[in-house]
């Protein structure tokens, strides 16, 4: 099985999504100021709006639907290498699969969908829930864990508003956080016993 | 006793509807599902409950992310009709995220390990 180190983001995806339209905006904008024809300038200020305008709604939705479905197809791929899936959870940022059994952990991450990683849990040397309590109650609840020296934080709710900590979003957010880090605990356990009766 | 008081209470499991009067509880045991966070599903049916559910002595050997169901079984002290009402939650640590409560009045749920009408 694949067991590489956590790469977070692939630069190149990055710089492709997040540069890539707003290169191609800049070169109709330098193209509409440089040609005297009429009507390549006004095609070029054309394209350079759709450019704008779709590398906004590409930076929020499409790479989402990209993250998406390679999630999906990295999970089939990690499937069909026996790895199996006690847990599985997909937030905004990253996929978290976690093996009980062999003790394994597999992530995917949204600036780097096109690879997964998978490390023997008891590469984690930390791992905690944030329910990111506030006075008045909160706006993010997460679980995280730190392998490698990399921190991974996970969402399992976010809000642009704080809710109270009794609300139902909020109680539901806490279980799966606290679901995940004991699934990551057991994990863990079971890949210390394999590192020992090995040794 | 009102009219819309008796309405209110008509199905509720703690009251007999026949007799007016409130039934009493006979055992209470706690279970745990096999359902995890994020995919409850509604079952109505007893055989589900009869199945799947497993009694547990203490809120905590419920693992976290599991639902939970809380059942009590209460008979009339006037003409022992019996019921069950199962209180199913989501344990959070000391919260309960509640999504229903399914009352069982035709004694569906007898056979449930751990459960009886002592």
């Amino acid at each position: 099985m694949e067991q590489q180190q956590i790469k977070k983001r692939n630069v190149t995806y990055m710089l492709i999504n997040i540069l890539g339209p707003f290169v191609i905006f800049a070169v109709c904008i330098l193209v509409s100021v440089l040609v005297e024809d009429r009507n390549v300038m006004s095609g070029a200020i054309g394209v350079a709006m759709v450019a704008f305008f779709g590398g906004i709604l590409w930076l929020v939705i499409g790479t989402d639907i990209i993250y998406k479905k390679q999630a999906k197809k990295r999970l089939a791929e990690l499937d069909a290498t026996g790895f199996t899936r006690n847990h599985t959870f997909t937030a905004d940022g990253c996929t978290v699969a976690v093996d009980v059994v062999q003790g394994k952990i597999a992530m995917i991450f949204k600036w780097n969908p096109f690879q997964y990683s998978t490390v023997p849990a008891n590469r984690v040397t930390k791992m905690w829930v944030d329910d990111g309590k506030t006075m008045g109650g909160t706006s993010r609840v997460s679980f995280l864990f730190v392998v490698d020296d990399v921190k991974v934080r996970v969402n399992t709710f976010t809000s642009n508003r704080v809710w109270s900590m009794k609300s139902d979003y909020v109680l539901e957010a806490i279980s799966k956080a606290d679901m995940m880090i004991e699934s990551l605990k057991a994990a863990y356990n079971a890949a210390q016993a394999g590192t020992q009766a090995g040794a | 006793m009102g009219i819309f008081d008796g309405l209110l209470k008509k199905n509720r499991a703690d009251w007999c509807a026949d007799c007016k009067t409130k039934k009493a509880v006979m055992s209470q045991q706690l279970f745990w599902m096999p359902m995890t966070v994020g995919h409850y599903v509604s079952h109505k049916k007893a055989d589900y409950y009869l199945k799947n559910l497993r009694p547990v002595a203490a809120r905590n050997q419920i693992p976290a992310g599991y639902y939970a169901c809380d059942a009590k079984m209460y008979r009339c002290p006037l003409c022992g009709r019996r019921a069950a009402a199962l209180r199913i939650f989501l344990p959070v640590r000391e919260q309960d995220k509640v999504e229903e409560t399914i009352n069982f009045n035709n004694g569906e749920l007898d056979a449930l390990p751990g459960f009886s009408y002592i």
